[in-house]
């Protein structure tokens, strides 16, 4: 072809500056005419700036046991060393769940405390949307994690307002 | 026109090409960047959110103090007061009004900042100008020294 210092080499290089030219053209529709890299306005997600409040404030709830006041975390604990029964420690956990609030009717929370004890009514098709854990030591001194999520199928806006 | 005058003149010319090159791409560079810089974020959930968790774990706002520590998510209802809201949480740019309902979902408290923004709220989604959310948070909360549970719920306007 022509090599630099022959007379067709300038001509050469108009047609890649031709080449560049159409393809800053391109690139110039896509992102200013369809905004595809420049989005209006965009936002910070709710599940990005999370914490475990929810969680915590769950296992501080106070309950009452045997005509013994208490709170969750306490009856956990009981649970766990024999001293509450299945039934009635699945009573207690279920009517606190059901005081959470949630984004619409057919939201689930679901309690995972270790691996043995889930509390969980969602379906398959409801997502997992927010996460909270934390490590709970028992009075035997073994350490179960708890975890609390909402399953839904409810869109980020709806997932913001209980978050 | 001899040999040294055309390479010269060959010179010159890709000089200016490789000019034009540099100024094309520089100018596209510097348009997107700008263009990146000038983007708007929507900082109204952040606010909102920044604004619950004041409310809920600063002594100064609804958080209760027993003494000895301040019990970040549990809520002081003596502590109700737009004065107090106000002082705790205010900016000119956010309005916000929050009710506290108990277990059997009836509000028992209710509060709201000293700002104007809170007139907006009931008719806020025809304002293209504000946004508004509205935020639940499970809370304990003591009355009449006893802890109770409850939902802290919150609306709260901000300018967009």
């Amino acid at each position: 072809m022509h090599k630099k210092g022959s007379w067709a080499y300038p001509l050469e290089f108009v047609t890649y500056v031709g080449l560049l030219t159409v393809i800053l053209v391109i690139y110039g529709i896509i992102f200013f005419g369809f905004k595809v890299a420049e989005p209006d306005a965009p936002v910070i997600s709710a599940k990005d700036y999370q914490d475990s409040t929810t969680l915590i404030n769950f296992l501080r709830t106070p309950t009452e046991v045997n005509g013994n006041k208490m709170t969750i975390a306490d009856s956990i604990n009981l649970f766990y060393n024999s001293q509450l029964s299945e039934q009635e420690f699945k009573n207690l956990i279920s009517n606190t769940l059901n005081s959470l609030p949630k984004p619409n009717e057919d939201s689930n929370y679901k309690l995972e405390i270790g691996k043995d004890v889930v509390f969980d009514k969602s379906n398959i098709f409801q997502a997992e949307k927010i996460v909270q854990g934390l490590y709970f030591p028992l009075s035997n001194k073994k350490i179960v994690l708890i975890k609390l999520s909402l399953k839904c199928n409810c869109n980020e806006e709806e997932v913001f307002e209980v978050a | 026109m001899n040999k040294k005058g055309q390479e010269t003149i060959l010179d010159f010319t890709k000089l200016i090409l490789n000019f034009g090159i540099v100024v094309v791409v520089a100018i596209f560079i510097v348009v997107v960047t700008i263009s990146f810089l000038n983007t708007k974020y929507d900082l109204h959930d952040f606010q909102a959110n920044l604004l619950l968790k004041t409310l809920i774990s600063s002594e100064n706002c609804l958080a209760y103090n027993d003494g000895l520590n301040t019990k970040s998510g549990i809520i002081d209802t003596s502590k109700f007061s737009n004065e107090l809201l106000t002082q705790c949480y205010s900016n000119p740019n956010i309005g916000y009004k929050i009710n506290l309902y108990n277990a059997e979902n009836k509000p028992v408290y209710s509060s709201s900042s000293n700002s104007k923004l809170n007139d907006y709220i009931p008719i806020c989604k025809s304002l293209p100008e504000y946004k508004c959310s509205i935020k639940n948070k499970y809370i304990l909360y003591y009355e009449n020294k006893e802890l109770k549970k409850g939902i802290l719920k919150a609306e709260v306007i901000t300018v967009a």
